[in-house]
């Protein structure tokens, strides 16, 4: 679940002959940051006997900043969350404060999702953080895709034991992942849905995190716009501005 | 006033009117919320239990005409119901917030078993620039940034106990936000309360390995302040703390708060919070009176004992339903607080809470307690 983000950021087409594993990778990784993004996304947290709906909007910059806007339900409307490099802050317009995060809260569900404070705002990176191999050629969603197996460097403090990515050979979207803990337990299972073009480029806009163990539960990210490359400034990713994004 | 009782009626009246278009709906925002609340009063020193009713309601309305420019009013407006009224001594007047300097309250009714009252508790017109930011008018200016206890929140009478206005009151003050560097800011705020001397008061913020700094100097009420405060982590604990010292005169003796916490969120939504306090005026010694002990807090009386300790524990136990607890100690004092609570989403716009609060006070060797309170609160929010 750690590398959800990237996951979910770095469904990108890009025309291009893929030459080995990691290359893939680093062709979604570069499309998928770009410089930058701004998305609208309504997050739908399933559970077996209730949901709920969350509208966010979002602004990540090169992997380092990232600030999330909840717009609603009424009682969330106006928390924003900002991250800085490792830093992480959340203002509460309520109290007209903002609250530094303990580096503790990261890994524990945000907002009651099947996502992470860590997943939304992780400073990683799916390129430098694995080793990548080709597994086998696979069709999901009757697409021609590569299935390639990612597993962590030593160095990299990672969560998953294994990623397995099947990406599509034509534009290099995320179709399907399968994320495995350190003993080889399959954990979560993100599907890829409603590929549409956004901004010029073709990427799912409907996205399925299931926990596997965990009977009719789910989180779904639903895209309503995404712009990638805008021009922000790293100064829009400060305390200053979160207090005036509302 | 009673253009007040109409704008009152109107702004709640919005939101059950059809959606603006959307132009109209970026230059105008409406939210609040609405909240039932019982509360049980269990006096077990006097032997006198009493029951009162709440509604609660508040209205934030927002009106930016351009990018600059923006203004801001909110209410809130209160129905009390019950023995309260009658078994409170000053009820009524205990509703004004003595940190402002215009009165813009009223009490629409006073009835023997019934008191609505409004308070227009922000009113202020913002202009903004890039580099800076004035504020004109009733604001919140919230200089906290440690977790349960803030010396450095100098302007707001503010008071942990009051579980239902997580807002806190507002001052009526001019302040102005000069950036001076993405990581660093200055802030100079002129503030005057009713029948007291102003308050000014500058902070100086920055953000420098990985912890946010503040220093805070001014005059307030007529003695010299200064503070300090830190929010950062040691290893994945965050760590934070805030300190205030205000000289003393021929009336009032020189007074340091300090206070210092750590926090913790464990794996599965366990959360622990630890804070201590330091009131240099706090009392350090029993007391017989429990009625002595003022639990009026404020910007000076942050807690009535010298030293005060926190533990919380708060349990996610679904996204929906969560539950905690608080447990305050001030030794020697030998004042004991335990607050246990929990809250249930019931749907994207109503939530459920219960709220207890138990105070016990130990005197000759025996702990008493003394009041209990419990809070059913529901809140629709719009």
């Amino acid at each position: 679940m750690k590398r959800v983000i990237i996951v979910i950021v770095c469904l990108i087409a890009l025309k291009g002959r893929a030459q080995n594993a990691t290359e893939i990778v680093r062709k979604m990784d570069d499309k998928m940051r770009g410089k930058s993004s701004q998305a609208e996304l309504t997050i739908k947290t399933v559970r077996p006997n209730w949901s709920r709906e969350m509208l966010v909007k979002s602004w990540m910059k090169e992997g380092h900043y990232a600030m999330i806007l909840i717009q609603a339900p009424a009682k969330e409307k106006g928390i924003v969350y900002l991250k800085r490099k490792k830093e992480v802050w959340n203002w509460i317009p309520a109290l007209e404060r903002s609250i530094k995060l303990p580096p503790s809260m990261m890994t524990n569900s945000w907002m009651g999702t099947d996502f992470t404070n860590d997943d939304l705002v992780k400073e990683s990176s799916a390129v430098d953080d694995y080793y990548h191999k080709i597994i086998k050629d696979t069709i999901i969603d009757k697409r021609d895709c590569y299935l390639i197996e990612f597993l962590p460097k030593p160095s990299t403090a990672v969560v998953w034991g294994k990623i397995l990515v099947a990406i599509d050979k034509k534009d290099f979207i995320e179709m399907y992942s399968e994320f495995y803990d350190e003993e080889g337990r399959l954990i979560n299972v993100m599907i890829a849905h409603d590929i549409k073009m956004m901004d010029g480029r073709l990427i799912p806009t409907h996205i399925e995190m299931i926990p596997v163990d965990k009977k009719g539960q789910k989180t779904e990210l639903f895209y309503r716009t995404v712009l990638f490359n805008r021009n922000i400034e790293d100064n829009f990713f400060t305390l200053e501005r979160m207090k005036l994004l509302n | 006033m009673r253009i007040v009782l109409t704008i009152i009626l109107l702004l709640n009246l919005y939101f059950i009117l059809p959606a603006q278009d959307s132009s109209v709906q970026k230059k105008f925002e409406l939210n609040g919320y609405i909240k039932a609340v019982e509360m049980y009063r269990f006096d077990k020193m006097n032997h006198m239990n009493f029951a009162s009713h709440l509604i609660h309601n508040r209205v934030n309305f927002k009106w930016k005409p351009n990018k600059t420019v923006s203004f801001t009013a909110e209410l809130r407006n209160r129905v009390f119901l019950g023995e309260q009224i009658r078994m409170v001594p000053g009820f009524v007047e205990g509703l004004r917030n003595e940190q402002e300097y215009l009165n813009l309250q009223k009490a629409w009714i006073q009835g023997k078993d019934v008191v609505f009252h409004t308070n227009i508790e922000r009113l202020y017109v913002d202009f903004k620039k890039r580099n800076w930011d004035l504020r004109l008018g009733r604001q919140r200016i919230n200089w906290g940034i440690a977790t349960t206890w803030n010396p450095n929140d100098i302007f707001n009478a503010y008071n942990f106990l009051d579980v239902d206005y997580i807002e806190r009151p507002g001052t009526d003050a001019a302040s102005l936000h000069l950036k001076t560097s993405d990581n660093a800011n200055i802030e100079f705020v002129y503030s005057s309360v009713a029948n007291k001397k102003s308050i000014v008061a500058s902070r100086f913020s920055i953000n420098k390995w990985n912890y946010d700094f503040q220093l805070i100097a001014g005059l307030y009420q007529g003695v010299f302040t200064m503070g300090t405060g830190w929010a950062g982590n040691i290893h994945n604990a965050g760590f934070k703390g805030e300190v205030q010292y205000y000289s003393g005169n021929k009336q009032i003796k020189n007074l340091l708060n300090a206070a210092i916490g750590l926090d913790y969120m464990f794996k599965k939504g366990w959360y622990v919070s630890l804070g201590g306090l330091y009131n240099s005026n706090g009392i350090n010694s029993e007391i017989s009176n429990w009625q002595n002990l003022d639990l009026k807090l404020s910007a000076r009386n942050l807690m009535p004992g010298k030293w005060s300790y926190i533990t919380t524990v708060q349990k996610e136990i679904t996204p929906l339903f969560s539950a905690g607890t608080s447990f305050v100690y001030s030794p020697k004092l030998n004042l004991i607080i335990w607050m246990p609570s929990i809250s249930y989403n019931i749907s994207s716009t109503l939530d459920a809470d219960l709220i207890y609060q138990s105070f016990y006070l130990k005197n000759e060797g025996h702990l008493t307690g003394v009041t209990d309170i419990g809070f059913i609160r529901l809140r629709y929010s719009f």
